[in-house]
């Protein structure tokens, strides 16, 4: 009996002890994530967002057609019943509308939200701008959804207000995302011009020829300085994004100018490529004398 | 009776000896004083030759010269220099992850190139305007 109970305390001890270590490599492998598996974490998320988006949009879609069909039934039929039916399915359709534009605009802010490679600074701004749409929209529904055939055709009116608006905003927050996206790809990229730079100051120290690393830096340099000014273009553009006349255009514009930064910095990545390349044949090691020593000594 | 007998040849042994040392004393040969002298300085001679010879064959001070010149003057370093290695790993590192980025870039473009050409609410304003009028 004494044995039994002995054995027992010890599985029960050693169970014990496994659980905690499991749960202490649990944990640590959480807050260990990597930085793709937060980025893959983040894509999962928006992804989930969009499809959350599109879900409405067949919702919508089937209200719209609930919505023909009962006028086609009122227009064969002009009884109460069939204009309350009209009426319900003008309620959903801009109730399934409304839905439709907060998801459509949740989806962005999702996009923007959870990634690592847009400033917070910028993110906030973003995102405050998203909420403030998101906030008008919502309060629509409550008062769409006890309207009065009059407050029906009120509502929708609005509505159609906001809808030529948010089309302009939509495009004008899309493009500041671009321009963020691109200008924290390029501070980044512009930091490694330093090091690479301290890198070949190095080599020529060891006495290294050095003259065709430091080209290739100055050509880096270069498309980066190149790709600057076109982040500054695309962002005057999308800043510009105002009214439904221009939007098209303007967001075409600068969607141009982030299509050619990003050409510059696929060049300056490939110049880095060759520096790269140079300094492997330079040797990865190369040794450097740090000091001879000297054992001279007085004979006086 | 015994006793007697032992020490009788005790006494004989004694007088033996004696006569032994005396004999051997007589029979030495007298050296004139001049032979004595040149005995003396041959055998001085002979004495100096040979502690010269060891002097002619002393190594003890062979290496003198080469412990004269560690003193006098400045011995280079033997042995290799140390030396740092430069290493160049982390600008390879830098630009793998500017190849990611921009990867990742290109995926970015994409999903806000999906969001801005999105349609499927751009006939919203023909279906509001058949409501409000």
């Amino acid at each position: 009996m004494k044995t039994t109970m002995k054995n027992f305390t010890k599985i029960i001890s050693g169970l014990a002890l496994s659980a905690i270590l499991f749960g202490v490599i649990g944990l640590s492998g959480v807050s260990a994530q990597t930085l793709k598996q937060k980025d893959e974490a983040a894509k999962a998320e928006y992804n989930q967002a969009r499809q959350q988006y599109l879900n409405e949009v067949n919702l919508y879609k089937s209200a719209r057609q609930e919505l023909l069909n009962a006028k086609t039934k009122y227009q064969q039929l002009k009884n109460v019943e069939n204009k309350e039916a009209v009426e319900d399915a003008a309620r959903n359709f801009l109730e399934k509308a409304v839905n439709s534009l907060i998801k459509r605009l949740e989806t962005i802010k999702n996009w923007v939200a959870n990634r690592r490679i847009i400033s917070e600074s910028e993110k906030q701004t973003i995102i405050a701008e998203i909420d403030q749409d998101i906030v008008w929209l919502q309060e629509r529904l409550p008062g769409i959804q006890t309207a009065s055939a009059e407050g029906i055709k009120e509502e929708a009116k609005e509505i159609r207000e906001y809808w030529k608006n948010h089309r302009v905003r939509v495009k004008r927050i899309i493009g500041q995302i671009e321009a963020a996206r691109i200008n924290f790809l390029l501070t980044k990229v512009e930091s490694f011009s330093a090091k690479v730079g301290e890198k070949i100051q190095e080599l020529k120290a060891a006495g290294k020829d050095t003259s065709q690393l430091e080209t290739r830096l100055a050509d880096f340099n270069s498309k980066l300085a190149l790709a600057r000014e076109k982040y500054e273009a695309a962002k005057a553009k999308f800043q510009a994004i105002s009214s439904l006349a221009d939007v098209q255009q303007l967001f075409r514009e600068g969607h141009q100018f982030i299509v050619q930064a990003n050409q510059y910095i696929r060049q300056a990545h490939a110049q880095l490529v060759k520096i790269v390349a140079e300094m492997k044949k330079m040797g990865q090691e190369v040794a450097v004398p740090t000091g001879e020593t000297s054992e001279a000594t007085s004979t006086d | 009776m015994t006793k007697k007998i032992y020490f009788l040849i005790g006494v004989l042994v004694l007088i033996i000896l004696v006569t032994a040392v005396i004999c051997r004393q007589s029979q030495k040969v007298v050296v004139s004083p001049i032979e004595k002298d040149l005995t003396a300085e041959e055998e001085s001679f002979e004495q100096d030759i040979n502690e010269l010879e060891e002097l002619s064959q002393d190594t003890s001070l062979d290496d003198l010269e080469e412990g004269l010149t560690e003193i006098t003057e400045e011995k280079p370093v033997s042995g290799t220099p140390e030396t740092e290695k430069i290493e160049t790993v982390s600008i390879e590192n830098l630009e793998s992850e500017l190849a990611s980025e921009l990867s990742s870039f290109s995926d970015d473009l994409n999903d806000l190139g999906e969001l801005e050409g999105d349609t499927s609410l751009d006939n919203l304003d023909t279906r509001l305007s058949g409501i409000s009028e």
